[in-house]
This record gives C-alpha cells, sequence and structure tokens, in this order.
C-alpha cells in the first residue's frame, strides 16, 4: 500500500492521510485522464492529485455541514502541499507509534471504493485536541438544537 | 494619502513585491494579474501578458496537463498543487544561485487556489509560485551521501570488492525471492587467490 499525507489549517487543523490499497494507480490514469506511460515521478503524481481531490472534497463536505448549522459563511480552511508519506509498504510500517508527539486525536475515516476499478483508499483525518474546537462547538449546538 | 490609510493599495504592493511568482488566470486561461517576480522571472511585463492566452505566451508550456490542474481547480473548488519532485519546473526560469548552484532552472512548488466570487463559484485561479532550487539541492546532496553509504558498507576498504555483509544481504534476498516463486536456485562459490609476487 502506499500513503499521501496533507495537512490543513484554519476552522479545522489537523492532517489528512490517504491510503491506497489494492494493485497499483495505473488503474486511475485513465480516470484522472493522464495519457501515456507514467514514470516513477507521474505516478507519484497521481497519487498526490487523487489525494488532494478526495480530502478537498471530504474536508470541504464538512465545512459546508459546519457553515449550514452555523449559518455563517466565514468558516474556511486552506491546504498545504500533500507529500507521500510512503510506497509500497506494509500497513504496519506507515506510522511508527513509538515517534508521535500525541496521544489523543479525533480520527474520521473515509472508505472509498470503485468497484468496476479494482480501487480502494480510505481517507483518514486526524486532528489534535486543539484542533477541534470549532467542530466541537458546532456539534454541540447541534445537538441543543433538537 | 500614504500606503497606510490604502488597505488595497497595501495587498497590491505587496503581491507585486513578494519573493513569490503569483499570476491569475480566468476561465479561458488569460491573464489576469502578474506579479513582479513572474515579469522578472519571465521577462515578460505585466502590460505585455494581461488580458492575454498563457499558453500563447508560453508555447513550451504543458497544455494539456496544466489546463487540466487549472481546470480541476474551476470544477471542484479545490486547490491543487505541483511539486518539483515530480514536476520540476512549470516556467524554465534561471535560479537565483546562478554563481553556487550547479543547477540548470530553477525547482519550483506550485499552488492553484481558486478565486470565489459571491456565488462561492470559482472565477479565476491563482497560481502562487514557490523557489524550491535550495531544497532541491539538498535532497540531491542527500541522495548522493545515501547512496556513497550504502556503497562504501558493502565494499571492503582495502580492495574495493564487495564484502561479507554484502554477500549475505544478497544470499537472504535471493533466498526469499526462490522462496517467492516457488524456484530452486544454485549457489557456486569459488575462492580466488590472486597474490602479487
Amino acid at each position: 500500500m502506499s500513503a499521501v499525507r496533507q495537512s490543513f489549517r484554519g476552522d479545522l487543523r489537523g492532517e489528512v492521510i490517504v491510503i491506497f490499497c489494492g494493485p497499483g494507480t495505473g488503474i486511475l490514469a485513465d480516470l484522472m485522464g493522464y495519457e501515456g506511460e507514467l514514470g516513477a515521478g507521474g505516478e507519484a503524481e497521481l497519487l498526490l492529485d487523487v489525494a488532494n481531490v478526495l480530502s478537498g472534497a471530504c474536508l470541504g463536505g464538512l465545512l459546508e455541514q459546519i457553515r449550514a448549522i452555523t449559518g455563517s459563511r466565514e468558516a474556511d480552511l486552506s491546504f498545504s502541499m500533500p507529500s507521500v508519506m510512503a510506497r509500497h509498504v506494509l500497513p504496519g510500517q506507515l506510522i511508527e507509534p513509538t515517534r508521535l508527539t500525541w496521544t489523543h486525536s479525533l480520527l474520521l475515516e473515509v472508505n472509498f471504493t470503485l468497484k468496476s476499478r479494482n480501487f480502494v483508499a480510505h481517507l483518514v483525518m486526524l486532528m489534535p485536541e486543539e484542533g477541534i474546537q470549532k467542530l466541537a462547538g458546532v456539534v454541540d449546538d447541534f445537538i441543543t438544537s433538537f | 494619502m500614504g500606503v497606510l490609510d490604502q488597505p488595497q493599495d497595501l495587498a497590491q504592493t505587496i503581491v507585486e513585491w513578494l519573493d513569490e511568482g503569483i499570476f491569475v488566470l480566468d476561465r479561458d486561461y488569460r491573464v489576469v494579474l502578474w506579479n513582479n517576480y513572474m515579469a522578472h522571472h519571465s521577462g515578460k511585463m505585466s502590460a505585455d501578458v494581461l488580458g492575454r492566452d498563457l499558453f500563447e505566451l508560453f508555447p513550451e508550456l504543458p497544455k494539456p496537463w496544466f489546463s487540466k490542474k487549472v481546470k480541476t481547480v474551476f470544477t471542484l473548488g479545490n486547490f491543487a498543487f505541483i511539486a518539483w519532485e515530480n514536476r520540476p519546473y512549470l516556467f524554465k526560469f534561471a535560479h537565483n544561485r546562478p554563481i553556487t548552484g550547479g543547477v540548470e532552472h530553477m525547482y519550483q512548488n506550485s499552488m492553484l487556489l481558486p478565486l470565489k466570487g459571491a456565488q462561492g463559484r470559482p472565477e479565476a485561479v491563482c497560481v502562487v509560485l514557490v523557489d524550491a532550487t535550495d531544497v532541491a539541492m539538498v535532497q540531491g546532496q542527500l541522495h548522493e551521501a545515501m547512496r556513497k553509504l550504502a556503497d562504501s558498507s558493502n565494499r571492503d576498504g582495502l580492495t574495493g570488492i564487495y564484502n561479507r555483509r554484502c554477500l549475505e544481504e544478497r544470499m537472504r534476498a535471493e533466498f526469499e525471492r526462490a522462496g517467492r516463486y516457488g524456484d530452486t536456485f544454485s549457489w557456486r562459490c569459488s575462492t580466488w587467490t590472486i597474490s602479487k609476487g
């Protein structure tokens, strides 16, 4: 499996990790409109592009909901450049638990499957405690509104 | 009235003089903004490029690839990124280390951001181009050092021939490979003694 990470900041702060499973990214190349053979650079670029689109869509959706609940158009996010975390490694090799500096984090997971293309991706959003104050406030408001 | 009384002018001046390339494209790839950094590096002044098609101004740009990037931003309202590791540069600019660089062109990272109108729809795309030459150079040196280190740990210091460590590692890899593919393999070992008289 391969993984791409990307950080986001603004009303939410954290990192998105998109984990690609399955045979490879070649099957996505035509979907994204890449022509010809993918070199090593092209394959990495494809991973980054797909991860960027998925994380932008997921966080964009989350942001839309925050805006809908709070009725404010102010909520916003910006993204940093995505980077490849690992290529063709085993799941256990992705993160080394002993090197983490945090103990608690909010985890949101979204799974993507394209059945026709044998493509599976897991999108994992990890937000540190101080990065989710806005989200916690919105969820509280939402619950009390019932 | 000074510059501090006009925040708009202030922002414009900063955009012009920021040490990063900033330009804006509309849906037809026409240039809407072109800051000094872009002008100085491309040799094309703002007045000469505004309102013109980017691909006509720079025929060397890989149009199918770059227009796809721009289109994603318009369609999804998303950010998009171009990393120097995948594409060394968007525009072939000279880098700012002509003497000490030892590289041929500027390595660039680019970020494409949607500029949304009142309706929340992207009306233009802003491209921010950052010089990544220093990072690329350091990374190149790091890779070279890693390669040398790997090579020297596999060779005998005196003779330069592969050492026992390398042999054992290679044997293990071949053994595992044979196991994976269900092959049989043979290992031939011969001892040569070369003595200089």
